[in-house]
């Protein structure tokens, strides 16, 4: 099984190989696996595919699109197909998170990004203890302003509802109804052990009055 | 000597092929970053420009829907992928048609599988667009597609159960060498022969009716391990010496690779002809 950086290492050759071959040069499989023995077994994986599937594909669907100048509708076939797979993909991603509960953290995905804490609190705009106290729950998620997601999730490149889902899954019922009734007594119960994000900004010593006084604003603005 | 100068010549070829990919790679960044801003009139006009003369690079296009999902805007990243649909839908159905006709359906299956392939297609292209950590598909949308369409096809078959299977379609014909050294093959390795037969006259029908353009698709079907044996044997012409230094295995492994591929060919073909008579 290979990882994303081998993964993306033989697409790379391959795309070579193909645009060898689009441009008339006859590659030949040998030369490539000569070249790069590590990933052997998956060029010739692609190789053989390519030219049993996909060799002529792309010229003879391009010849059908270039006969006109003009981008073609949404098939039916495409609508379809389409409106299924955002289905599933949403499907998914649910049943994933409410299997996982939230199980990325802020911490994980900065470092991935190769982000320390105290760099992604800069980027944010907040002290480290408050988004220490972010990433470990200790907020009520129901009153992080949407401006700390919308942050976050630029910093962190990810989309706001998935930065959201760090915060505890209590955001998330938030959002549904009918799941947050059910919930509720949960909620509330847990809710007196969090700390609203007012309360963690007044106390935090970090920040300067000046942040702190934008927030303040913020949480005005939005409510909170 | 031949083959030191056409490793030269390769790497002279790679070496091009590289300046173009940084060319590409800055042609598109300077595209993206001279888009209007997310969100306005003019952003979108450029996204949905119906002019394929005018119309902004897939690669271009996947990060504008990268740049929709990581502001939440679902409406944004709907709009943009429907795009990113009508660009490729032509080559997408073309190959969906054509992954279907190499298995043998009933009419009234037909759609059923055509509808099923094509919505696993758009689930894997969605799921890889909105990964913002696939960063090839902003650099060769069209190579990441046929990767992905590889990678359908292959559990597509598994699931069906067809991947050992020999396919449907009926094709012309085979090269006579080919032929040949699958009519006809006797393989002496010190104590070992192995011989192959094709003795009776509808299997010689069956292999007079294999494409040339077909040994990919036989070969394709092989276990991973005999592939690069056929491959380099049939399609490029090596001897097996060559094939064993290239691949880096001896030439005893060779022949029992080949030896072995060869009865699975020959299966393949035996069903085919079945399938044709």
């Amino acid at each position: 099984m290979m990882n994303r950086e081998e993964e993306e290492d033989v697409l790379c050759i391959t795309a070579q190989y193909v645009a060898e071959q689009r441009a008339g040069r006859q590659p030949r499989l040998s030369d490539y696996l000569l070249r790069y023995p590590r990933y052997a077994s998956a060029i010739t994986d692609f190789v053989t595919y390519y030219h049993a599937v996909e060799v002529d594909i792309l010229s003879v669907a391009g010849e059908e699109v270039s006969t006109g100048s003009v981008l073609p509708p949404l098939s039916e076939n495409a609508r379809l197909a389409l409106d299924q797979a955002w289905r599933r993909v949403s499907q998914a991603r649910e049943s994933h998170e409410s299997q996982m509960n939230a199980p990325l953290t802020i911490q994980e995905v900065a470092r991935r990004r190769q982000k320390s804490l105290s760099q992604l609190a800069g980027e944010v705009g907040l002290s480290v203890d408050v988004l220490e106290k972010l990433a470990r729950q200790a907020v009520n998620a129901a009153t992080i302003p949407q401006e700390v997601l919308r942050r976050l999730a630029r910093a962190l490149e990810l989309p706001p509802d998935i930065v959201a889902g760090f915060f505890s899954s209590r955001a998330a019922r938030g959002s549904a109804p009918g799941i947050a009734e059910a919930t509720a007594e949960y909620v509330v119960g847990e809710q007196h052990q969090a700390q609203s994000f007012r309360e963690a900004l007044e106390e935090s010593i970090a920040p300067s009055n000046g942040q702190k006084e934008a927030w303040r604003e913020l949480l005005d603005r939005e409510g909170l | 000597m031949e083959q030191q100068h056409s490793q030269a010549t390769h790497l002279s070829l790679v070496d091009s092929l590289d300046e173009e990919v940084i060319k590409r790679h800055a042609y598109l960044a300077g595209i993206f970053e001279h888009l209007p801003i997310y969100g306005s009139e003019a952003f979108w006009s450029a996204i949905e420009t119906p002019s394929m003369k005018s119309a902004l690079p897939l690669e271009v296009l996947v990060k504008c829907l990268r740049s929709a999902v990581s502001r939440g805007d679902v409406e944004g990243r709907n709009r943009i992928a429907t795009i990113i649909i009508r660009h490729i839908q032509v080559s997408n159905e073309f190959w969906v048609r054509r992954v279907l006709n190499t298995l043998s359906l009933r009419v009234e299956e037909q759609q059923a599988f055509f509808n099923d392939l094509y919505a696993d297609l758009c689930e894997h292209l969605m799921r890889m667009l909105i990964d913002p950590t696939r960063l090839f598909w902003e650099e060769n949308f069209q190579h990441c597609l046929r990767f992905e369409r590889k990678h359908v096809y292959h559990a597509f078959m598994v699931r069906e159960g067809r991947w050992q299977h020999s396919p449907g379609k009926l094709p012309e014909r085979i090269p006579r060498k080919h032929i040949d050294s699958l009519d006809t093959m006797v393989v002496h390795a010190g104590d070992e022969t192995i011989e192959f037969e094709v003795d009776d006259e509808q299997a010689r029908r069956a292999l007079l009716a294999v494409e040339y353009a077909e040994i990919p698709h036989l070969v394709l079907h092989l276990p991973e391990k005999l592939r690069a044996v056929v491959w380099l044997i049939f399609w490029e012409g090596r001897t097996e010496t060559d094939t064993a230094r290239i691949l880096g295995v001896s030439d005893r492994t060779v022949r029992k690779r080949r030896h072995e591929a060869m009865e699975l060919l020959r299966e393949a073909l035996h069903t085919r002809r079945e399938e044709w008579l």
